[in-house]
């Protein structure tokens, strides 16, 4: 059984590793351990879970002695158990934990961050002490995973030689389901009068900490705004603590609204409350991702939140719920009144975000991408070790610089005169750039030089590529010669010689796992798909020559490309399809249902 | 993250948080500094308040009251900053002891798009606002603004109160001391002193030390009382 190991700096992180976790181990079999400082974990929480949970203290803030120490508790405690996957979260316990896991040889190492911690705007020497922290932390591991999409373009930044996962967020549905079931009318009835609801009337829910960032200050504007023209017919109950709890509860008593809010405070489980709310709003200024919303969601619960960070990855506006504007209380207003009001609209949000959920955010979608995490990076892992990849890797870059440099010199007068014909024929810019994806998907810019007009429709849209293409750039592409500027993508190591072609980046989401192979090796100016008849042969089986490439690629093999692409150049064939200018687009394969 | 911290005390890995900030006054001066907070990395607007509110209102979203108020908003969020709104330095100085709150309870508040030297020392309270320039070794008073555009350089000093108005130069090692104006577009040669509470009228040209208490104009500028 594989053996996984799951550090966070606090204890308290349990409450979102927690459920993920558990089905981890249930359902896709792993033998999960959970290590954490003791910070927020108490004796109820720790049974609560069928994981082992182990304790290592760790400073939050940056503390050289406690941080070695805590180093050199994790490194004996991976020698002891001989985890096969350390798998880090959150900043400090990734340093830590990816660093210790390093030295205790763990197979496989994987870190997730939850928020970076440096960012544009921070003081310079913070940013660059983090940013050198996070990068030597991509060092000691073997993948990186973020939470959501705007994290992911940051590590893939940071550290381009590395695979970087969008592990995303997601709710225990089965688990919410069977706790909505267990409440009973007679529970909910008890509530309504305990907090003095009368009955019948609608409710409207915010479970959220009482702190700025949150701005309960905005609701209650609008919901000022709303009952001042009579048009405040609901309750608005208020779950959470916090400092700015007092604040709001003077505001609605000063303001007359006593009985439009009220304040609930803590509660040891929000799940009536979320199945009594008619609807659920959230009014910050950012979020991670929003939990109290997904679980709304996932229990057929129409939103009214603001358009912010993380929210808005969760919320499709007038989809599932309505998001509007930060800070903009008249249209928050219009917004509540238009979903409180209208019983079908509210139904058809609330459908509408339990598919979302379903689709997208359960724990279950997010175990899934963990596990073809896990598989992928161990594989890449054996292939390393078993090809000795280490010393092919460095033997495949000594050839691409030996063979790259010198033609590139000598190539230099045949681009000076293709850019002057191009300078010429076709105008400035000489040289196409596009971003492709290189290693891992990581994005890196190839160069070309550039054989189709700029020509544009009436509406700014580009011509058809049959359309753009010139004569000059026919012959160009006849020849291979718009390919020279490559060499310079190779110089740079962002390519190397031999490999799989450098598709679009729109296609990265379009691979099964097993075609997404092709991006673990540096793409190539040319590869065994492109020796074996170039644009002719389908997309899917070039794919399946690109792994051919990946599982066999040699010195040897290399070398055979490049004789035979050389052979193909001089012959001139198979470059582009009958009648076609380039290249059919690629739309996913068959299989697509193993794409994820 | 704010400046008082120092680089490895108490720095937490973990993600940022902005603060929470309240600006007092809501003139000319108190409106720029909310425009500030509104793309500070370190502070978010909490809440705005003066004397011409009566009682605690929204706007957006934004509670805007009277300066009474202050205590409570400190009472409920006590990691609360300030700072103080008010341009005319000796109003400044005013309120800043009519709400006799402990030094640390103030904010610096830099705009993203100055430039402030690692080596230069900022005062609590102190606000620099977009395009200013603070360089290596300059040092600022608890208090002081250093307006749009404004050049404050090396080893310059300006006291607490003091203000460097819009696209005014101070040259390595002058000094503008406690409450001094240096006016728009003024300019101090280098190691040359404005003294406290004194005023450089704007496009001045400041040669010799300015004597404490007056108001001196013109190029090079003399004092005129």
């Amino acid at each position: 059984m594989t053996k996984v190991a799951h550090i966070c700096t606090s204890g308290i992180s349990h409450k979102i590793m927690g459920d993920k976790l558990r089905l981890l181990q249930q359902q896709a079999g792993y033998q999960v351990t959970f290590i954490s400082s003791p910070e927020g974990a108490d004796e109820q929480a720790m049974q609560a879970y069928p994981f082992e949970w182990k304790m290592i203290s760790m400073e939050r803030s940056i503390k050289p002695v406690e941080d070695l120490r805590s180093i050199w508790a994790m490194y004996r405690l991976f020698r002891k158990e001989r985890y096969d996957i350390v798998h880090t979260h959150t900043a400090k316990a990734g340093i830590i934990g990816r660093v210790a896991a390093m030295l205790a040889r763990v197979p496989t190492v994987i870190h997730t961050s939850h928020g970076l911690p440096f960012y544009e705007g921070q003081p310079k020497r913070a940013y660059q002490l983090y940013r050198t922290l996070e990068k030597v932390g991509a060092l000691c591991c073997h993948a990186l995973a973020s939470q959501n999409a705007e994290d992911a373009e940051v590590l893939k930044r940071l550290a381009p030689w590395r695979p970087v996962y969008i592990e995303g967020n997601g709710v225990d549905k089965e688990r919410l389901e069977r706790r909505a079931l267990s409440v009973t009318p007679e529970m909910l009835e008890q509530l309504r009068s305990k907090h003095g609801i009368a009955e019948g009337k609608p409710l409207l829910l915010m479970a959220a900490r009482f702190e700025s960032v949150k701005d309960h200050f905005l609701l209650m504007e609008s919901l000022l705004g709303l009952k001042r023209e009579g048009k405040l017919n609901w309750v608005t109950v208020l779950a959470g603590q916090g400092p700015l709890e007092a604040a709001v509860q003077r505001y609605v008593e000063s303001n007359g609204m006593k009985e439009d809010v009220v304040f609930i405070g803590q509660q040891p489980s929000i799940i009536p409350w979320v199945v009594m709310a008619n609807a659920v709003t959230l009014t910050s200024e950012k979020e991670g991702i929003p939990r109290s919303l997904m679980e709304a969601m996932a229990l057929g619960k129409p939103i009214v939140a603001t358009d912010v960070l993380g929210t808005r990855e969760l919320v499709a506006h007038e989809e599932t719920g309505l998001l509007v504007p930060y800070r903009n209380a008249a249209v928050l207003s219009e917004a509540l009144a238009s979903v409180m009001g209208d019983a079908a609209v509210r139904e058809r949000y609330g459908e509408a975000g339990q598919r979302r959920i379903d689709a997208e955010f359960t724990e279950a979608r997010v175990v899934e991408r963990l596990q073809r995490l896990y598989r992928e990076t161990a594989r890449r892992a054996v292939t390393s070790r078993k090809a000795g990849v280490k010393l092919n890797a460095f033997v495949k870059r000594l050839f691409d610089l030996v063979l790259s440099v010198p033609a590139a010199l000598l190539l230099l007068p045949v681009m000076a005169a293709v850019g002057l014909v191009v300078r010429l024929k076709l105008g400035s810019p000489v040289l196409f750039k596009q971003q492709r994806p290189g290693k891992y998907g990581n994005p890196f810019y190839v160069l070309k030089f550039r054989t189709m007009r700029d020509a544009v429709d009436r509406n700014g849209q580009p011509l058809p590529d049959e359309a753009r293409m010139t004569k000059v750039g026919h012959l160009l592409r006849k020849l291979s010669l718009d390919e020279l500027p490559q060499l310079f993508n190779v110089i740079r190591g962002d390519m190397s010689l031999v490999g799989p072609r450098p598709l679009l980046m729109e296609y990265l989401t379009l691979y099964t796992e097993e075609q997404a192979r092709r991006h673990d090796v540096r793409p190539g100016i040319t590869g065994w798909a492109q020796v074996n008849g170039r644009n002719t042969v389908s997309w899917e089986d070039k794919f399946k020559l690109d792994i051919e490439y990946v599982e066999k690629q040699s010195l040897g093999f290399d070398l055979r490309i490049l004789v035979k692409t050389v052979v193909k150049v001089l012959k001139r064939d198979g470059i582009s399809q009958q009648g076609q200018a380039t290249v059919h687009k690629f739309t996913g394969s068959r299989e697509m249902g193993n794409a994820s | 993250m704010n400046y008082r911290d120092s680089l490895y005390g108490g720095m937490e890995l973990e993600p940022p948080v902005r603060r929470p900030l309240i600006v007092v006054g809501i003139g000319g001066h108190g409106r720029v500094l909310m425009d500030i907070a509104r793309v500070s990395p370190s502070y978010r607007l909490a809440a705005v308040l003066d004397d011409r509110f009566a009682a605690v209102e929204l706007r957006g979203g934004l509670p805007y009251g009277p300066i009474a108020e202050l205590h409570n908003f400190l009472a409920d969020e006590p990691d609360i900053h300030v700072v103080i709104g008010i341009g005319d330095n000796r109003t400044r100085r005013a309120i800043a002891e009519r709400l006799a709150l402990p030094e640390a309870a103030y904010a610096v508040l830099i705009h993203p798009a100055a430039c402030v030297s690692e080596d230069a020392r900022l005062g609590l309270g102190t606000v620099v606002m977009p395009g200013a320039v603070i360089g290596p070794g300059a040092a600022i008073g608890a208090h002081a603004i250093v307006n749009s555009g404004a050049v404050v350089d090396h080893d310059a000093i300006v006291g607490a109160f003091a203000h460097v108005s819009p696209n005014a130069t101070m040259a390595g090692a002058a000094v503008a001391e406690e409450g001094a104006h240096v006016g728009s577009g003024a300019v101090l040669i280098p190691s040359v002193r404005v003294g406290s509470w004194s005023v450089l009228g704007a496009g001045g040209i400041a040669v010799r030390d300015v004597p404490d208490g007056v108001t001196a104009v013109g190029v090079p500028a003399k004092a005129i009382r």
